[in-house]
């Protein structure tokens, strides 16, 4: 397998990240003109897909942020333990070029993304994954267990969340005992 | 506003066709702005806007209810979340100095 992941560095040229085609006007305009002053200035991290047989072609990516979700209008009783401002990682944007379409990078995108979310949980607090859902995406999203807070918006965005609950640990967090740490 | 006392070193110049100025002018006049005042203090209001929104996304009380009702009894993963939970990870590389 040539496609490995990194964390996306503003200050670096990718290959081809001008020629990326996903096929969704937005995110190729997001890829081309947004995603590296966006990372920059920090109002998000991002990690890419690069094809190690194509010169570390720009091939896949998505950004993610921390987030806070209002719902200071309920009462307390409907609040009941819950704050006021829910905070979660929010997942922006996700996109594979076409090219590559087939082999499932965008599922393993997801599956980074989600296991990310579970490690920022468990070191500084989240509630869960926040995003807002292409038409397109709905169902994709509803599978994996994701639940739409109003009716679907299509052709907007729907805005869709799933709880930590709902996110699987990974195998690896059961099945490994803890290792010994030998000192040199 | 403590902008104002600001130096302002930095420049923007904005390219429009004449009816659009025309029409920013006019807006300008009745606010008793001169265009440059306007055009910035608009844009920056629009600016605050984008970027609040990119941090706290404000729901209406109906989504905001469904959101606690999901955390209050969240459901186990799904199916199609432990097959996604399964799939290989990738290679990690690290590119540059900066990581």
């Amino acid at each position: 397998m040539t496609i490995a992941l990194s964390m996306y560095d503003p200050e670096l040229v990718y290959t081809e990240q001008k020629k990326f085609n996903c096929g969704h006007t937005v995110i190729n305009s997001f890829v081309h003109n947004s995603l590296k002053p966006q990372v920059k200035k920090h109002l998000s991290a991002a990690y890419v897909l690069t094809d190690g047989a194509a010169q570390d072609r720009f091939v896949g990516f998505y950004t993610i942020a921390q987030h806070t979700l209002d719902v200071s209008s309920l009462s307390e009783m409907q609040l009941g333990s819950l704050p006021r401002r829910i905070p979660c990682s929010r997942l922006i944007m996700l996109g594979v070029d076409q090219r590559y379409k087939g082999q499932l990078l965008g599922a393993r995108l997801m599956k980074h993304a989600l296991q990310l979310t579970q490690t920022v949980s468990r070191q500084i607090g989240s509630f869960g994954m926040y995003l807002d859902a292409d038409a397109g995406a709905v169902a994709f999203y509803q599978k994996l267990g994701f639940r739409m807070l109003s009716g679907d918006l299509s052709p907007a965005p729907s805005p869709m969340f799933i709880p930590l609950a709902g996110i699987n640990p990974p195998a690896a967090l059961h099945a490994t005992p803890p290792q010994s740490q030998a000192c040199d | 506003m403590e902008a104002i006392a600001m130096p302002m070193r930095a420049r923007m110049e904005l390219k429009t066709t004449p009816g659009m100025k025309d029409l920013l002018q006019s807006a300008a006049a009745l606010e008793g702005l001169d265009l440059t005042a306007f055009v910035i203090s608009s844009a920056a209001e629009k600016a605050r806007t984008v970027l609040t929104a990119h941090a706290q996304i404000t729901h209406s009380v109906d989504q905001q209810l469904a959101l606690v009702k999901l955390l209050s009894s969240p459901a186990k993963p799904t199916q199609a979340m432990k097959d996604l939970m399964n799939l290989p990870d990738f290679a990690v590389v690290n590119f540059g100095a900066s990581a």
